[in-house]
């Protein structure tokens, strides 16, 4: 296309003339000016096709001037800031805009997929269902070549650029809708004294009334109320931005797309942000949307909305065109052929009315519109822009009594009547309600702090919408609390003008539906324009069956895709009613369900993203492991070095080269990120006996025990070792996965179990950074790096815990070791009050430089408890007992503890439970693979199995690969053969069970 | 004696910050903030620091970030939430705070303090003498009333305050926390405790538009970058 016409007119709109701004369409430059939407600029220039329809490709125009558009879905940016199915009629113009044309190849003006017209005999409703599901496999085969057909629009794989935010609003009433009913009630809740909050999903404040002229009164009035609430410091208003959905507690999502001009990602300013807005009460003034008159041919470029018409006249300032007819059941359309008739356009009104108001008439007469009443369009020619149209005689059943000649036009405007806008109470599960007299749904009701106004409820006139306004916003305050019921605020009302008294009266609506008219027309009639529906789909779909409305929409497709149905799903239940001879009301409507209009999963995600999109937890050595070549890795939300580059090349490197280091000289870990729980209280023992398999009452102060606690069910839920501190005091550590949720678990016991209990726990996993030092030349290290400990065996021995304060380079530091071993070597646990941590480490390698000391991470530190046979997660995996881990010798039997009655429940306690063992590979050179099934060698290979294998490493020690495993009969089957047989690697190797320590089964080694 | 309200507390003394700028305020120059500081390394070492302006060159944001120089957790068990405000009440020599999110401010010029409600039987008390202050409190509160446990180091604080007397920072702050910071609903003086993320944090507000934010040590630095990153359409300047 080129912009080869002016159709702006010289005054008037609400555009910004001193402003200029240019954007691209299809690589083209389009002017306008500020205050422009993307379609407006486009019908300016003269531009009628700006799509192809989703399944005939048929040329298509701009249907609308709002959030109900249809057909004009345009493609913004390209690359990562590409979006797809955006709505020409919300997209506002401005610099640096670029916006192209879809689904149409090549362009939308010569699409070689309008062949699929020729097609449209068998297009037909249920066409999917009748030709690609002859069998399973036969969808299944075809399912992937539709679903590469389907669709509007494409998205851009490349990572998206923009920056979207999330916020959490609180106020006292919001208001859904700036129109004249939105802002009255904004105005009265306001001066009631609640704060408000208003949103609006348009770029502009007002709602219907921008669509009148700015110097009648409408417009005036909205330019001072405008003012008015702009001035009350307790009112803020959100433009652009879409209550998308109600949900429970009077919470209302709102997405708020930024101005186009200010995102900029790289300074923070988001592309939109999602609003969670909860508010005591909330008025919903959210209009209404004018229907179609559904005649052959409707769906020609050309055919407008009569509210578009007037939006594009006196809000942008357009002749949008010269001469048009307008077929109309009401008087508001009125306004718009008015409207367009002062612009010199010559303009025909067919009504299907058989009188209008003498007012109405006069002004008709005044500026020499030609009426037809009684008449309606019912066929438009042409094929990218409406050419004529045909006008027919009806009667007050719509019935068709004579033809008219042909009429030269180029816009055809059509009012159907107007449904209000009732999703929102829907999304409440409240049915909408027909009300025969308006002929259209209005809300079957509301929430007890919710509250409807404007057109929305029904209003048909400007003062009745204003009154309902002012009435809800004060009832709305009245649900605040401290907010007394006030009066309505009359403020806003003004002297109404016979333009303002006009009637939104809606004539039942398949008056002017194309049923009665399709049998005139040779072109197909649209209900639903954006997915191709016509009213023969529908009346076929009816003979086939389908009667239910639920049924006829997912059959038809009608009123699906990104519009859902906005401009169709009340003609189609006229003529579903029709078809079933039954009253509208009878018929119902489909579930209007969340979102309201199309979010954007960008939206939806928020701030969630990329690096938010989990919290990351550190500790204290967390730089000096990215310092020192520690390669990171997620445990939880935390970040842990997985293996560290200066001990090997690779991973598999280096964890056999840690393991070394541990075994015969010295290497430190960072297990700060153990749970640490502080128990404190008078009972404090008695509970941990409670908690714990094993007692702890006899628990000395300074010495530490290892136990494990179940679940209630028997289940083992975690273990590890507790130090006292004091008589009423413990020092509590527990698995770095389950610290949480057994501070919550003891939480649960001492609230809920044995509140008499006088104990408190604590989460003290962020007061204390850990290391753990392990190896045979650790004692010589921690002589010199904590001289004031005397770490000899006797004063110091193992599960001994010290408290000390540091000397020299560390006076004043609170320390505590604890000594006990994960690995099976000597081994101490350092704890340093957080912040000291990194000192501590530091210090620890300075001392520790004649010793070789290295760091060791975290896969070493999981292999060296293979080798030692301890168990982890991967054991404790919530399925096994303490038997099944072989500690059931710890559980005491001479106390309770949580989960001692059901861990010796039938299940639980049978023989053939799979239990811990060690497992060797045969075939030394074999690599054992977790997860994989064992089976005995005469077993099937089928099933489940005799067990798993659950933990697997490398040891030096055995000189092999080596694992853990859970089999039936444990360790009676020592010496035995199993399969381990994995499917997933399709692998299968022969294992012989052995004891689940491989090493230093006496502790010899750390009890030196 | 007991200072009426946070803004005198925050005048009088503020907070056991390592932050040079917070030292500033501090009152207590006697006081020996932190004996051991060269042995202590900051969490929010490597992040961003210095200003971020907005595009439209402001900076309306401001972060400070520090440890806290003492902070013990005083507890009780089930039912003994008013026995344990008893005790501190006598021990303290003021009325201690009774409900959750109440705070009371002392400001003995040897020891300041506040005392915070976090839960029905917990209470924080913040000092500006640091380290672990836990034995002594321990030693004057009875075994059998209540339990004692020093997070001097469990918690850090991060101070988020408006420097812009038109900019309403509670707009940054509800992107990460769903609280309602209007005045009637979150008064100058009163903790509350909130998350993102599922990560507790703890605020405390100390005028309209400034706030301190507790966040849990090895969460503290997410917390600085979750608030910097918020801040920084509205210009931010980042300090520890």
């Amino acid at each position: 296309m080129s912009q080869t016409e002016n159709l702006r007119l010289a005054n008037g709109g609400r555009i910004n003339r001193s402003l200029p701004v240019s954007f691209q369409y299809n690589g083209q430059t389009i002017n306008a000016f500020e205050g422009d939407s993307a379609a407006s600029a486009l019908l300016a220039t003269g531009e009628k096709v700006f799509a192809r329809s989703f399944k005939y490709h048929r040329p298509r125009g701009i249907l609308s001037a709002g959030i109900e558009e249809p057909n004009a879905l345009f493609t913004t940016g390209s690359g990562a800031t590409q979006e797809p199915n955006v709505v020409a009629t919300q997209l506002e113009a401005f610099n640096g805009l670029s916006v192209k044309t879809q689904n149409a190849w090549p362009s939308v003006h010569f699409d070689l997929m309008s062949v699929n017209s020729l097609l449209s005999p068998v297009f037909v409703a249920g066409f999917y269902y009748k030709t690609f599901m002859p069998s399973l496999k036969a969808w299944m085969f075809f399912e992937h070549f539709i679903r590469r057909a389907a669709g509007l629009g494409k998205n851009d794989n490349t990572p998206d650029q923009d920056r979207y935010d999330y916020h959490n609003d609180y106020v006292d009433v919001l208001v859904i809708g700036s129109g004249i009913a939105g802002l009255s009630a904004a105005f009265s809740a306001a001066t009631s004294g609640a704060t408000v909050l208003l949103v609006e999903q348009d770029f502009a404040l007002g709602g219907a009334l921008l669509n009148r002229p700015v110097d009648s009164d409408e417009g005036k009035w909205l330019d001072q109320t405008l003012a008015s609430l702009m001035a009350m410091p307790n009112v803020k208003c959100l433009t652009r931005a879409t209550a998308f959905g109600l949900y429970d507690g009077n919470t209302v999502g709102v997405i708020e797309r930024s101005h186009p001009m200010a995102i900029n990602a790289k300074v923070g300013v988001p592309k939109s942000r999602f609003r969670t807005v909860r508010a005591a009460s909330i008025v919903m003034a959210a209009g209404s949307i004018e229907q179609p008159v559904v005649f052959a041919g409707n769906d020609t470029p050309g055919v407008m909305l009569s509210s578009a018409v007037g939006a594009y006249v006196n809000r942008y300032a357009i002749q949008i065109a010269k001469n048009a007819v307008f077929t109309v059941n009401n008087d508001a359309a009125y306004l718009d052929a008015i409207a367009l008739a002062k612009t010199g356009a010559k303009v025909h009104i067919a009504d299907v009315r058989e009188s209008i108001s003498p007012t109405l008439l006069a002004q008709v007469q005044d500026l020499k519109i030609e009426l037809s009443l009684s008449s309606s369009v019912i066929e438009a020619t042409g094929s990218k822009g409406v050419q004529s149209c045909r006008l027919a005689k009806l009667n007050s059943q719509g019935e068709v009594l004579s033809m008219g000649p042909a009429i030269t036009t180029e816009l055809i405007a059509m009012s159907g009547g107007f449904t209000p806008t009732v999703h929102l109470t829907s999304h409440r599960s409240i049915k909408p309600v027909y009300n025969p007299t308006l002929g259209c749904f209005v809300p079957g009701g509301f929430d007890k702090t919710h509250f409807g106004a404007g057109a929305m409820m029904g209003h048909t006139n400007w003062r009745d919408s204003l009154n309902s306004g002012l009435e809800a916003g004060a009832k709305a305050a009245a649900c605040v609390d401290g907010l007394a019921a006030s009066t309505p605020s009359n403020t806003l009302n003004w002297s109404l003008t016979d333009a303002a008294s006009l009637s939104f009266a809606r004539a039942p609506l398949a008056v002017a539906s194309g049923q009665k008219n399709k049998a005139v027309g040779k072109c197909k009639a649209f209900i639903d324009f954006q997915h191709d529906v016509t009213v023969d789909d529908l009346t076929l779909a009816h003979r086939e069956g389908f009667v239910a409305v639920e049924h006829i929409k997912r059959y038809s497709t009608l009123g699906m895709a990104t519009d859902q149905g906005k401009t169709a799903n009340a003609n189609a239940l006229a003529i579903l009613a029709q078809e079933r001879g039954l009253d509208v009301s009878q018929v119902g409507t489909t579930t209007f369900r969340p979102p309201y209009s199309p979010a954007s999963l960008g939206a939806l995600a928020g701030r969630a993203v990329g690096r938010h999109f989990q919290p990351v937890r550190r500790t204290a050595m967390h730089n000096w492991h990215l310092a020192n070549k520690g390669e990171m890795t997620e445990a939880g939300y935390w970040m842990r070095p997985l293996w560290f580059s200066s001990n090997g090349a690779d991973l598999s490197q280096a964890y056999k080269a840690e393991m070394l280091l541990v075994r015969q000289g010295v290497g430190v870990a960072d297990v700060s990120t153990l749970g640490k729980i502080d128990v404190q209280g008078p009972d404090a023992a008695e509970f941990l006996d409670r908690v714990y398999v094993n007692g702890f009452s006899k628990l000395a102060v300074g010495k530490a025990r290892y136990g494990f606690m179940l679940r209630e069910d028997g289940i083992v839920m975690d273990d590890g070792t507790t130090t006292r501190l004091a008589q009423d005091r413990f020092f509590m550590t527990t698995t770095t996965a389950q610290a949480a949720k057994v501070m919550s678990h003891l939480e649960f016991l001492l609230q809920v179990v044995w509140p008499n209990l006088r104990v408190t726990v604590a989460s003290v996993s962020d007061q204390w950074a850990a290391m753990s030092l392990a190896g045979p030349k650790v004692r010589d290290l921690l002589r010199k790096a904590l001289p004031q400990i005397n770490f000899d065996n006797e004063a110091f021995p193992f599960m001994g815990a010290i408290d000390s304060v540091g000397t020299g380079a560390l006076e004043g530091m609170p320390i505590r070791v604890v000594r006990l071993t994960f690995s099976g070597e000597l081994a101490y646990e350092i704890y340093v009050p957080t912040h000291f941590g990194k000192t501590m480490w530091s210090h620890l390698f300075t001392v520790g430089a004649e010793f070789n000391l290295r760091p060791y991470g975290l896969e070493a530190l999981g292999s060296l408890r293979i080798e030692k046979g301890h168990v982890v997660g991967s054991e404790m995996d919530g399925r096994t007992t303490l038997d099944d881990l072989g500690a059931g010798a710890m559980a005491s039997k001479t106390k309770s503890f949580w989960g001692d009655t059901l861990r010796r429940s039938e299940n639980l306690a049978r023989n053939n439970r799979p239990t811990l063992v060690g497992l060797e590979p045969v075939n030394p050179s074999d690599v054992v693979l977790n997860g994989a099934i064992l089976f005995f060698p005469d077993d099937e290979i089928k099933g489940h199995g005799r067990g798993h294998v659950t933990s697997n490493a490398y040891s030096a020690e055995v000189g092999a690969h080596i694992a853990l495993g859970l089999v039936q009969g444990g360790k009676s089957k020592i010496g035995q053969e199993v399969l381990a047989v994995s499917p997933v690697r399709n692998s299968t190797i022969r294992l012989k069970i052995v004891d689940p320590c491989f090493l230093d089964a006496a502790g010899e080694r750390y009890r030196i | 004696m007991l200072l009426a309200n946070a803004t005198a507390y925050k005048s009088s003394y503020s907070i056991y910050c390592t932050q040079p700028s917070i030292y500033k305020e501090s009152a207590m120059n006697s006081v020996e903030l932190f004996p051991h500081q060269h042995l202590m390394h900051s969490p929010f070492e490597g992040h961003e620091k210095g200003e971020f302006k907005s595009s439209q060159c402001q900076v309306n944001v401001n972060l400070n970030a520090g440890f806290v120089s003492s902070l013990t957790l005083l507890g009780t068990w089930n039912g003994a939430g008013a026995q344990l405000t008893q005790k501190i009440s006598a021990m303290l020599g003021l009325d201690a705070p009774a409900k959750t999110g109440d705070v009371v401010y002392l400001a003995n010029p040897v020891q300041p303090s506040v005392l915070m409600r976090v839960g029905p039987e917990e209470l924080w008390l913040l000092e500006a003498k640091s380290g672990d202050q836990s034995s002594h409190w321990r030693a004057q509160l009875p075994a059998d009333a209540a339990t004692v446990t020093d997070l001097s180091h469990a918690r850090c604080v991060i101070r988020v305050k408006s420097q812009n007397a038109n900019f309403e920072l509670c707009q940054m702050l509800n992107k990460l926390y769903a609280l309602d910071f209007r005045l009637s609903h979150f008064p100058i003086g009163q903790v509350k405790h909130t998350g993102h993320h599922h990560v507790p944090v703890l605020l405390h507000r100390l005028s309209e538009q400034e706030f301190d934010v507790y966040a849990m040590t090895t969460y503290a630095y997410e917390t600085l970058h979750n608030l910097y990153d918020a801040a920084l359409e509205y210009g931010v300047n980042v300090e520890y």
